[in-house]
Formats: structure tokens, sequence, C-alpha cells
């Protein structure tokens, strides 16, 4: 073995463009050589009195280089190197201190002049550390390293004041790990710094700022030029959409950057942009071109940035189609600005413009052309906090629809429901009319399409106030010139003029007011010209009416004229009115309503009806009449009670009601009914009657002679065939009876009395007198008269049959009844 | 003791026999599916006369008598009234209006036997809202139909059993070329 452990030394420098020095290697050691091992000459290298000065780092090192010497080339078996408390330096005043600890190995390969450094780590107690290769030669550089941010508080710690403050929110919330690398040809270490291409690559994503940033990779050649670098042919690429530009990083820690992208793809973008915002349209699907234009510049501590958006035949669709749009064109400017003060307590400048000039979009079935009716919306507030917005500023221009402007503070955190927000929003030439085609369109309300339809301008003044928990408007709604007209005439309201003080609570509790609580200042007027539907007429209407949380009153009574007569609502409220708990309530009166305007066809009704009805409750699924109503039906007592209609807002609404008539006038019965004559007096009781459709869906009907009347009681044959044909479907002529018409036109009766049920389109009908086992629907007196039989109590009649008999008696001609 | 032997053996055949049969006395499934037939085929226009499965489903024989049995509460069912007439109705009319979109496989029929838009190739926006209100205007009149007829078959709390029934027949009558939708996704029929 031989051993010269001491006495070496080497020497290395190198210096700056300016002469002075930039690294100053001073490796002090000695060698062994032992040819039985195999190994060539091994030389232990301490560093002296090294110390190293580059422009982004300086300090003194210390450390030792195992080297190997062997034939063709020397091998770095190992490598320590350690800088406590060096320099880093982030631009003039930005000057930082860390330590350093660089360990590896390599070779030197002197026919190609190259040095590799392999299994380099460089490791601080900055929460950074970066591992990787290193190779130099004449003919160029490359380097590989994997840097790993473990730590990114105490990154930003160790950064200090180059750190600009808005950053210190938006640190990662756990290790961020990027793959970088630098390649150079024989120049990249020239006079005028780095000519070299480097990469960083994401990998995985993080979360910045509640944001996902999703894996991506950046690509530059950085040029340092004495004033700082220059990352020229910059390169953002993130889930195959790619950013161009370029950026500056000045020697005084100033940054510019400039990064553009056309014709990029939403279709690529999208999932991106959902991931990243946590925004629910996961399944959504968009298609489209975007350019984007952004722009960052840091210098003496303001930060400002600018994004330019363009959208160009832009589409998106949801799962179910029911949210789509196509053909969009829209552009959409952002800028913020911000000191580095104003990041350390808030209250940078945000602006954002948006123009939509064209495309069309469909909300369900409501469809909207953009090109129609253009949007422009531009806003302004001061950004306080992570999501905190003060002084904001905005407007909305939708031409031909209206236009609002807005004025408050928000902060945005959480679920949309518990956004904090204070704000005045006013809304003016809303065009009722357009709002109202756009739903018409969408419901297929063909009655009120056309000239017909509603008319009139809305404007809203009003102040949202929610703090996370309540959230409540108050303002006012003004109408003007309202109207709503049905193409058949079935409705026409015209001249409607409202002033609306507005007060409800959108979320949290609600105290309910009673009308005399109303403060003369809530209550405001409607007034209408007129009203005109069926039976309904009203001219030159008007009253008070107030919106407080949560109820709409009409503080005077309305009468209605209605079937000749009025109906007076009283104590008119609405709870709850744009909720699906809606309920109206009104204490409702009858006055001299004349059953006979009710007449259509062939039976024409007497009668007349009044009463108090009670309060009346009308809901989505409801409305419910707690009182009765009395009068006459053909000159008897009626009472009507148990009024209910179910699902009254659905086509298949049912109406229920009951009905008892007391001495009833056959006579003016039968001959309204032109059944034939019948004499006498009958009770009626008419229960759990349901309509659907205009037609009964079921009823419990019994009728029977009243009492023991001192009365007429006769019926006459065509009476008595009526009756025959309801009953068996067979007139008398058919049961031989005619044989006796002849004789007698009319007989006597003693008792009358049946029930008839229906249910499921099947009715049962049942004689009431029994006598001697035989079930009779008119029973004759002890001598003469006429007795009919039912013969077959177990009968159903199909309500298809039974419709039949009726038209048949009534000598209706038959109507198309569905399904019937 | 033979004469024990037998007793006990009758006594077992008559349990078995027994345990073979089901009596479910709630929900009329027999009426309700023969109701649902008539109403579906009437919505899609179906000849009942032409319908070659007509009948067989009434027919009965040996193996009925060990499979379930129905008892109602009443001898005769009739789950048609004004309320029903009247949705019935309108569910034909919706699906006489979406008809042309199951011809063009833009509307199908969704497992759960509603129409839902399954491609809107060929449609411009507009249509796409009309399918949308059409296929929405489905769902509310067909749900309100399966209400009553559970109601009128007097098992109010069975909308579901009479919504499955529906659902089948709402695929199986489909005009052949229809797209109807399994659990393995859309199919033509």
């Amino acid at each position: 073995m031989v051993k010269a452990d001491k006495g070496l030394f080497v020497s290395l420098a190198a210096n700056h463009a300016d002469g002075l020095p930039l690294l100053n290697l001073a490796l002090e050691g000695g060698c062994t050589f032992d040819p039985a091992s195999g190994q060539g000459p091994l030389c232990r290298m301490t560093l002296r009195d090294t110390h190293i000065d580059t422009p982004m780092f300086s300090g003194p090192a210390k450390g030792y280089v195992l080297l190997e010497l062997s034939p063709g080339k020397l091998l770095l078996r190992e490598l320590s190197m350690t800088m406590r408390h060096a320099r880093l330096s982030l631009g003039r005043g930005h000057e930082q201190f860390v330590n350093l600890t660089l360990t590896g190995s390599g070779e030197y390969l002197p026919a190609r002049g190259e040095w590799r450094l392999d299994k380099a780590t460089l490791t601080t107690d900055a929460g950074l550390a970066l591992s990787g290769f290193l190779s130099m030669s004449p003919q160029g550089f490359a380097a590989r390293f994997a840097l790993n941010l473990h730590d990114p508080v105490k990154l930003a710690a160790a950064l200090g004041s180059a750190l600009v403050d808005a950053a210190w929110g938006n640190l990662p919330a756990g290790p961020v790990v990027l793959d970088l690398s630098a390649e150079g040809g024989p120049d990249a270490f020239g006079p005028l710094g780095l000519n070299v291409t480097t990469t960083a690559t994401l990998r995985e994503g993080v979360r910045l700022s509640g944001v996902d940033v999703p894996p991506l990779r950046l690509s530059a050649r950085p040029k340092f030029d004495g004033e700082g670098w220059l990352l020229r042919n910059l390169v953002v690429s993130a889930l195959g959409v790619s950013l161009g530009g370029e950026m500056r990083l000045d020697n005084a820690g100033g940054l510019r950057a400039d990064l553009s992208g056309r014709g990029l793809r939403l279709e690529s973008i999208a999932p991106t942009a959902q991931r990243m915002t946590g925004l629910p349209f996961a399944d959504w699907a968009a298609a489209g071109g975007l350019d984007v234009a952004a722009n960052i510049i840091f210098t003496k501590g303001r930060l400002s940035a600018s994004a330019d958006l363009s959208l160009h035949d832009a589409a998106y669709m949801s799962p179910m189609a029911d949210y789509m749009a196509q053909g969009l064109s829209a552009r959409l400017k952002l800028t913020s600005n911000q000191t580095a003060a104003q990041g350390h307590r808030g209250g940078h400048k945000v602006r954002a413009s948006l123009e939509v000039p064209g495309g069309e979009v469909l909300f369900g079935a409501a469809y909207l052309s953009l090109a129609k009716h253009p949007l422009a919306a531009s806003g302004a507030a001061v950004q306080t906090g992570q999501s905190r917005y003060e002084d904001i500023t905005a407007t909305l221009d939708w031409k031909g629809l209206g236009q609002a402007e807005a004025a408050g503070e928000l902060t945005a955190t959480g679920p949309l429901a518990q956004w904090q927000c204070r704000a005045e929003l006013a809304a003016s030439e809303v065009d009722l009319g357009r709002w109202f085609d756009i739903g018409a369109d969408a419901m297929a309300l063909k009655n009120f399409q056309g000239d017909a339809g509603v008319e009139g301008q809305a404007a809203l003044d009003l102040f949202l106030d929610a703090d996370g928990e309540n959230a409540s408007l108050s303002g006012q709604l003004t109408i003007d010139g309202g109207s709503l007209t049905a193409k058949d005439d079935s409705l026409e309201v015209r001249g409607v003029e409202l002033r609306l003080p507005v007060s409800y609570r959108l979320r949290g509790p609600v105290v309910n007011l009673s009308p005399q609580y109303v403060s003369p200042k809530q209550w405001g007027s409607v007034r209408a010209g007129l009203v005109r539907v069926p039976g309904v007429l009203l001219s030159d209407a008007a009253t008070q009416l107030a919106l407080v949380p949560n109820r709409l009153f009409i503080r005077e009574k309305v009468d209605l004229s209605v079937l000749g007569g009025m109906v007076r609502l009283s104590s008119l409220q609405c709870d709850q009115p744009f909720s699906e708990r809606m309920e109206v309530r009104a204490g409702v009166r009858l006055r001299g309503l004349d059953l006979a305007e009710l007449t259509t066809g062939a039976f024409p009704l007497q009668g007349s009806l009044e009463g108090n009805l009670g309060t009346v409750r009308l809901s989505r699924k409801a409305l419910v009449v707690p009182g009765t109503a009395r009068g006459s039906f053909f000159g008897g007592e009626a009472l009507v009670e148990a009024i209910h209609v179910d699902d009254p807002f659905r086509r298949h609404r049912r109406v229920g009601f009951s009905v008892s008539v007391r001495e009833m006038d056959l006579e003016r019965l039968s001959t309204a009914m032109d059944v034939g004559r019948v004499t006498g007096r009958m009770d009626l009781d008419l229960h759990d009657v349901l309509l659907a459709y205009g037609q009964p869906v079921g009823m419990l009907l019994r009728a029977e002679t009243s009492g023991e009347g001192d009365f007429e009681k006769s019926v006459s044959i065509k009476a008595v065939n009526s009756l025959s044909v309801i009953g068996t479907g067979s007139g008398i002529g058919d049961l031989g009876v005619g044989l006796f018409a002849g004789f007698f036109e009319e007989f006597s009766y003693d008792r009358i009395g049946f029930q008839c049920v229906l249910n499921n389109d099947i009715f049962r009908v049942r004689g009431l007198v029994r006598d001697g086992g035989v079930e009779y629907l008119i029973k004759k007196p002890f001598l003469t008269g006429i007795n009919v039989v039912n013969s077959n109590p177990n009968n159903n009649i199909s309500f298809k049959d039974m419709l039949e008999r009726v038209r048949r008696v009534l000598g209706e001609k038959p109507r198309s009844v569905p399904g019937a | 003791m033979m004469n024990k032997c037998m007793k006990i053996m009758a006594a077992l055949a008559l349990l078995l026999t027994a345990a073979c049969v089901t009596v479910n006395i709630y929900f009329p499934a027999a009426e309700v599916q023969k109701d649902a037939e008539r109403v579906v085929k009437q919505a899609y226009g179906i000849d009942e006369e032409k319908t070659p499965a007509e009948g067989s489903w009434l027919r009965p024989g040996l193996l009925d008598l060990l499979g379930p049995q129905t008892a109602h509460a009443q001898d005769y069912v009739n789950l048609s009234n004004a309320t029903t007439r009247g949705l019935e109705q309108q569910v034909t009319d919706i699906t006489r209006q979406l008809a042309p979109y199951f011809k063009s496989g833009n509307v199908g029929i969704a497992a759960d036997g509603y129409a839902a838009l399954r491609d809107k190739g060929g449609l411009d926006m507009k249509q796409v809202g009309q399918v949308n209100r059409l296929v929405a205007s489905d769902r509310q009149a067909k749900s309100a139909l399966y209400q009553e007829k559970a109601k009128a078959a007097g098992t109010p709390d069975k909308v579901g059993e009479v919504q499955d029934i529906y659902a089948k027949l709402w695929q199986k009558h489909a005009a052949s070329g229809t797209w109807v939708q399994s659990g393995s996704g859309w199919s033509q029929k």
C-alpha cells in the first residue's frame, strides 16, 4: 500500500465577468493506494477557506470529497459540503440566510471533459430539498432534480419579506414535489449568464387558496443579464392546455409575466376549471374556443394582475340537457391591483366586466336568445380578505329585459346560502311582457301567447341583508301599466299600478305580524282598471297592500261580482307568497249568488246561495272551506258544506262538497229538467261529491219524499219512463207498461226513495222503500198508483252507461267524454 | 297404526299445498296489470284486438291454483274514475306529442317507464326545450296517474307497485325502433 495522506493541495477559482470571485475552492488532503484492492488510488480532500459567491446564494463552505483515480476517469465517490448561514439573495433588499447541505457522488471523464454528479442531494433548513443529478461538459449542461417543498410555511418564513404578503394566505396546504430539469449547449454558461432550457413539472395537484391546482408543467429559457432573470419561451401546460409568454424577475425583486393562449378548447379546460373551483358541474359537457391573455406585474411592492378571456362558439349542457347553451360568445375582463401593505391587511381593487353578445341558452324549457337580448355587466370591488369584498358596485344591462345596479359588500365563504352580504339592488325598465313570454313559451301557454299575455314595466329597489344565518330583503316593487289577457277572453286584467313596499325574510325565523301592527309606511297600493273572468267583474278597483315578513296583506275588503251576486273577501292575506308553502287565507261571504247563472246545456238551475264560508285557506295542495252556504234549490232549502279542492293548481284538481236540500219542489225540478211531471216535495242529500275534469269521481245520493207532508204526489208516465231509463236502462215501453199509457197520463204515488252511489265509475242504485221483501224506487198508495221496483238490487251500472241513460232522459246529444 | 300414518301423511300434504299458496289481500296486481295494458295501449294508439298477448294472462290453469291468489275487499275491481280518465287522456296527449321524438330516437323510455331525452342530435335549442317540457309533463302526469290508480285500487300506499307494472308496459308496448333503457343502458327495440 502506498500512503500519502497529507500535503495534497488543489485550488479552483472562477470569477464573474467583472473579475470578482464567483467560486474559490481550496481542497487539501492526501491519497492512499492499495493495488490488492483492485481500486485505483483514493484521495480524500477537505474544503479549506472556501467561499462561494453566486448571484443567488453566497457564503463560506465546508466539507470533503472522496476521489478515486481510475484509468480514463476520476470517480467522485463521496461529496459532502455544508454552507452554514448562507445568504440567499432574492433581489435587492430581499436577503435571507439558510443552512445548506450538498451530498452526492459522481465522476469526471477527462477525455470528454465531462463532470457528472449523481445522487446529488441538497437539503435546507427552509423546508426545501433537492435531489437528482448534474452533468457539465464542454458540449453542454444538463440537470434533473426533484424539488421537494415539504414545509411550505417554513419556506415562506425563510423567504420572509421577499414573499408577497398576499401569498401568505395562499400557501399550499401540504408538501409539493416539482420535477426540475435544465439543459444547455456549450454556451450554457456564457458571459451573459445562463442559456439553458428549464422545465418544472408538478406531477400531483396541490390546493392553493381553496383552489385545486392540477398537475402542470412549466418550461422556459432563463437568462440572467445582470439586471435580473428573463424567462423566455415560457410555456405553462396543464391537462392539454398551454399558455405561452415570458416572465422577468429583476434584481430588485420585481416580477412581470405575460401569458396568452388562443383557440384553447373548453372540452379540455372545463373539467380542470370544475375541479379547481369545486363547482357542482362535474357531469356537464362543454365545448368551444377560448382565448386567454393574462398579465402579472409585481414591482415596488405593488401587485397587479389582469386577465382577458374570450369565448367563441361555446356550448354547455347539463347531464339531463335541461340546462344548455350553444353558439355563446362572451368576453370577461378581470383586473386586480394590490400593494404589499394592502395584501397584508387586504384592500386591493378587483374589477370585472362581462359581455355576452350572442348565443342561445335554455333553462329547463325556457329558451332565451342572447343575440336578441345581449347582456353586458361590469363591476368593481375592494378585496379586503381572502373572500371578503367591500365597496362593490355592479351594473347589468340586459337588452330588452331590463337593467340592474348593485352596491354593497360580500363575504363569500362556504355554500352560497351562507354568504354574508349587505347590498342595494336596483332593477329598472324590467319588461314584464318579455319575461312572461319566456315563461309562457316554456310552459306552452298558448292562451297567453301572441297578442295576449302580460304587458307592463316593473322596477325593483331592494336592500339585501344576509349574515350567513339570516337573510332579508327590503325595498319597493313598482309595476306600471300592467295587464294580463288571455286569447280566449277568459281572463282580462288591465291598468294595473302597483306600489308595494317589500319586507321579506329569505332565511331565518319569521315573526308574523297582524295587519294592525303594520306601520303606515309599510302599506302600498294596487289599482286595477279592469278585472274580468267568467262570472266575475271588477272595474277601477283599488286597495292598500303590504308585504311584511312573510305575509302579503290586502287591507280593504274585496267585493267581486259573481253569478249575479257578490262574493266578499275580507282579511285577505298570503303567507310565504314566494315559497312552496304559500297559503292564501281570506274570510269569504256569499250574497245573492244566482244558480241560474251556472246553467249550461238543457238543465236550467233554479235557486240562490249565500252564507259565511269562514276563513278559506288555499295552498298548493288544497283549498279548504270551513263554513257553509245556504239558500234555495228548486224551492227547497239548500245547504252546501265540506267544500274543498285537492291539488287546486293541477289539471287533475278534484272539487269536493256535500249538498243537502230539504223539501225540494219536484214539480219545478222535473219541469226544468223536462223529464216528465212529478209533483211533491223531496229531501235530497248529495254527500261526498268529488268532481274532476268536470265529471263526478264519486258521490252518495239519497233522495226521499219529504216527511208525511200534505201535498200532491203524482208522477207522469214520462217521468216514470225517465226513472226507468235511469234505473234499468230501459223505458217502460220496453217493459210492457206502455199499454197503460193511453189510459193514465199521471199516477199517484205514496213515497219515492232511492239511493245512488258512484265509486270508480260504477253506479249502484238502490230503492229506499222496502215492503214485503220488495225494494221500491216509487211506491204507490193503498189503492191506485204506480210502483217502480228495483228488481236487481246488485246491479252495477258503468259510468259510460249512466251517462248514456242521462243523455237519453235529458235529450242531450252525446258529447265526447274521454275514456267513458 | 296405518290409519294414523295416513292421517299424518294427508295432513302433511295439506300443509304443503297450503304452503304453496300465498294470499295477497291488499294489492289487486292482476287488475292493475289489465288496466295498465289498456291505458298504455291507448296512449300508444295500439288496437287492443290486434295485441297477440291479449287474454293470455287471465287464462286460468292448474299452476294458477298453486300460485299466488288474490283476495279483494270488493268482488269487482274497477280502477277508472273521472280523475284517472282525465289523467289517462293527459298521458295519451303527451305520449302522442312525444311520438315523433320516440321515432327519431331523441327520446326513449327510461327504465322507470318515464320518457327521457337521450340524444339531442338533430334538434335545435327550442326543440330541446319543447322536449324538456314534454318529458317533465310526462313524468308529472304519469306520477299523478299512478297515485290515482293506487287510490282507485284501494291501496294508496302501493304507488311503487303500480309504477313498476306500468314501467314494464311502457317499454313492452313501445313501437319497434323505440329506444328503451335497461340496467345495461339504452338499446333500440
